[in-house]
């Protein structure tokens, strides 16, 4: 339970990472 | 997606990124163009300065999506201040330094904390009155 808990928390944080810089170079490169 | 659990901040139907967007896109394709000397309001503070309320409820609202973030309050303080520093050290360091794009001046960052600070106080007095917000 506890371990799952972790690991789904970190796949969204991987996840929220992936978009913070996908959309950061879309800012840099198009803005 | 409940909007009504924990506030009730509107992200891309928000009034001030709507506003802030607008004024992006007028500048990008009528002020710009037409202008024919180098102006530093219109070719740089002026992108920067709408930096946080224009890119902020785009974030907030993946992260929404994501579920790392609990409710749809207005953007707290720290959520602004965070994506400040990030944006200040990707935009003016890690962009010029190691991408060759953009150019680092202090003045950036002045301009990115100042429109944050600004959309900061406007989302809470917005928060505070009901009827400002969106629909």
């Amino acid at each position: 339970m506890a371990a799952s808990h972790w690991l789904v928390l970190a796949f969204k944080t991987l996840a929220a990472l992936g978009f913070i810089w996908s959309a950061n170079l879309v800012i840099l490169y198009a803005c | 997606m409940p909007a009504e659990r924990g506030g009730a901040f509107g992200y891309w139907r928000d009034p001030l990124f709507l506003a802030c967007l607008g004024t992006y896109v007028v500048n990008r394709l009528l002020i710009k163009p037409n202008l024919h000397h180098y102006s530093p309001l219109f070719h740089g503070h002026l992108n920067d300065v709408l930096t946080v309320p224009v890119a902020l409820p785009a974030y907030l609202w993946a992260y929404r999506v994501i579920g790392l973030r609990p409710d749809d309050a207005f953007p707290r303080w720290w959520e602004v201040a965070l994506h400040v520093a990030v944006w200040d050290v990707f935009f003016e360091w890690f962009g010029p330094h190691y991408l060759h794009r953009g150019a680092g001046d202090p003045l950036d960052n002045l301009s990115i904390a100042g429109g944050g600070l600004a959309a900061w106080i406007i989302w809470r007095v917005v928060a505070a009155r009901p009827a400002l917000r969106a629909t």
